[in-house]
């Protein structure tokens, strides 16, 4: 069994079919103890101080042996990928890439394409990936059970986050992962609903800030909507594995996030949305067309570093919160 | 019975006593009003100690980037866009308006119509487009400010994105043997543009203007040639903020 890292969600189940651990890379950075050590150390090893600091997390998570092997998703995310698994590869690490399609016709052959490269490299096949999609649905099925508990104020947005975030690699471990799940879901359900003025859905990628949502419930906001990270826990419902990945929106065109956040924001009442993107990301230049298209009012905050949330984005969080609740009076 | 609004702003504080519907204003360097005026109670926290605020006094609401910062065991806080919300509006008397701050570290539009917040933005982590870039300026250039907001005939070119980039700029502008006044219109010009972006969607309405900057004629003219439209500066432009504590 060997531990293999990836840069971006990838199809789980793959890794999964193969007898490996998962491993997101992403997760390995944001939740140590000092995430800044790894944002120096590839700093110093000459990485630019204006780049992602996401990317700079992932770079240090691989360099410090946390896998045996590396996924790179060189189509879908973003560019700083493919110099990263150059990198990787001038150090002799075991790195292989993974691409999700950007044309729309061809979607589901070049989708289908990959995941068998992808399957055969890691020792399996799209047939024992496709039967290991059916049993890893069921806990599928419970993380829409608990996003439907936020929607329903009796989860927390920071919970709703943390348990869809951490679904991108089921912590390694899928089994213990639905046994948690399980008894999080039963104590949740038997809960008071939380109280709260306002109903707000962040959109973009996950927050580097570790204080956010805290932030917010202490302003007597209700966060009912994590776009991406509920994006990360594959919500399609469809059997085949190809079509479930390609439902997904995050990789693809912003149309589809466009059509996905509409959506989510009639379901689930949502009084404003909170647009968080990463310094140096080139999904910042998306925010004009999501300024444009989606139909409640957005604010966009911008993170670099991790830690608490500056006093300017409090500022303008608490700005943006107290004019929702004048409009709503 | 006075009321008492406070604008603890990055440059000053900006104080606005409400008695019986008259207004006056009084203006401290920030520095040395926190020194002077901010004590701490019995209980450790910090109190606003002021002579205005002994008599009768109903209590003091506060905005500000300071707010943010502290907090006074005296003093009721509000957010600076509510805040300058409320004082555009009482001074224009306007429930439509869009209103321009330009403050020493910062710069917000807000856009109100129907009498409510419709939309705002303030400019994010950077502080190229304030009245602390056009200090520093003139600082180098050895001038006051007001002398520098006068001048607007050929701008010097500016390029850097970044406030202390610009001030070598000016430094190599000045080696170059450009004169104070073309280096002062570029400064001006730059301020302007750096602010456009912010303000250039919310050009069809009414433009209101706040703040220390927004008075300077050099920023101002090259701000409504750019959005080819006047910028209406409110009366008590520094004091918006502080009469909206007091509404």
């Amino acid at each position: 069994m060997k531990k293999v890292g990836f840069t971006t969600t990838i199809p789980v189940e793959i890794i999964f079919a193969s007898n490996h651990i998962p491993v997101d890379l992403n997760n390995i950075f944001i939740t140590d103890d000092n995430p800044h050590t790894f944002i120096d150390f590839a700093e110093q090893e000459g990485l630019p101080r204006n780049t992602c600091n996401w990317i700079k997390g992932i770079y240090t998570s691989v360099m410090q042996n946390s896998v045996d092997k590396v996924i790179s998703v060189t189509g879908g995310d973003c560019s700083n990928n493919h110099a990263l698994t150059e990198i990787f590869r001038s150090e002799g690490i075991d790195v292989t890439t993974f691409s999700y399609p950007y044309e729309d016709g061809s979607r589901y052959v070049f989708l289908k394409d990959e995941m068998n490269r992808l399957a055969a490299e890691l020792g399996t096949n799209l047939d024992a990936v496709q039967k290991f999609q059916e049993k890893l649905q069921t806990v599928r099925s419970k993380l829409r059970k608990l996003d439907e508990l936020t929607v329903d104020n009796k989860v927390r947005g920071f919970e709703n986050h943390l348990w869809l975030v951490s679904s991108t690699d089921f912590n390694g471990d899928y089994v213990s992962f639905e046994d948690n799940l399980d008894a999080f879901l039963d104590e949740a359900e038997r809960r008071e609903r939380i109280k709260s003025n306002l109903r707000i859905g962040f959109i973009g990628v996950p927050p580097i800030f570790t204080d956010l949502y805290e932030f917010l419930e202490n302003k007597g906001v209700h966060v009912a909507f994590n776009e991406v990270q509920r994006q990360f826990s594959i919500v399609s419902e469809k059997s085949d594995i190809v079509e479930k990945y390609l439902d997904y929106t995050y990789p693809y065109d912003i149309s589809g996030r466009i059509e996905d956040i509409n959506r989510e924001i009639k379901e689930r009442n949502l009084d404003g949305i909170i647009h968080y993107v990463q310094s140096f990301c080139y999904r910042q230049l998306q925010d004009l067309i999501i300024k444009r298209e989606v139909d409640i009012p957005v604010i966009t905050i911008e993170g670099n570093e991790p830690g608490g949330v500056d006093a300017r984005t409090k500022i303008r969080l608490e700005s943006f919160i107290e004019m929702l609740e004048e409009r709503k009076k | 019975m006075t009321k008492t609004g406070m604008d603890l702003g990055s440059r000053f504080v900006k104080i606005c006593i409400e008695n019986n519907g008259e207004l006056s204003f009084y203006k401290y360097n920030t520095i040395d009003f926190y020194k002077k005026y901010v004590k701490r109670d019995s209980s450790g926290q910090l109190k606003i100690e002021h002579s205005l605020l002994d008599i009768g006094n109903a209590g003091i609401t506060a905005t500000g980037y300071g707010r943010n910062l502290m907090t006074f065991s005296n003093a009721k806080v509000i957010s600076e866009i509510k805040a300058h919300f409320k004082g555009a509006r009482k001074q224009t008397g306007l429930d439509d308006f869009v209103l321009i701050d330009i403050g020493g570290q910062d710069s917000k539009v807000i856009k109100a119509s129907g009498g409510f917040i419709d939309d705002f933005v303030m400019n994010d982590k950077c502080a190229a487009s304030t009245g602390r870039f056009l200090e520093n300026a003139a600082n180098i250039l050895r001038i006051g400010i007001d002398e520098m907001a006068g001048y607007t005939d050929n701008p010097c070119k500016f390029s850097s994105t970044c406030a202390i980039f610009s001030e070598s700029e000016i430094i190599g502008k000045i080696a170059e043997g450009a004169s104070t006044e073309e280096i002062s219109a570029g400064v001006n010009l730059s301020v302007a543009r750096r602010l456009l972006p912010l303000i250039k969607r919310f050009s069809k309405n009414e433009i209101y203007g706040a703040g220390g900057v927004v008075s300077l004629y050099g920023v101002r003219y090259f701000l409504q040639e750019l959005l080819d439209k006047e910028i209406n500066v409110l009366e008590n432009h520094q004091y918006n903020a502080a009469i909206g504590c007091v509404i």
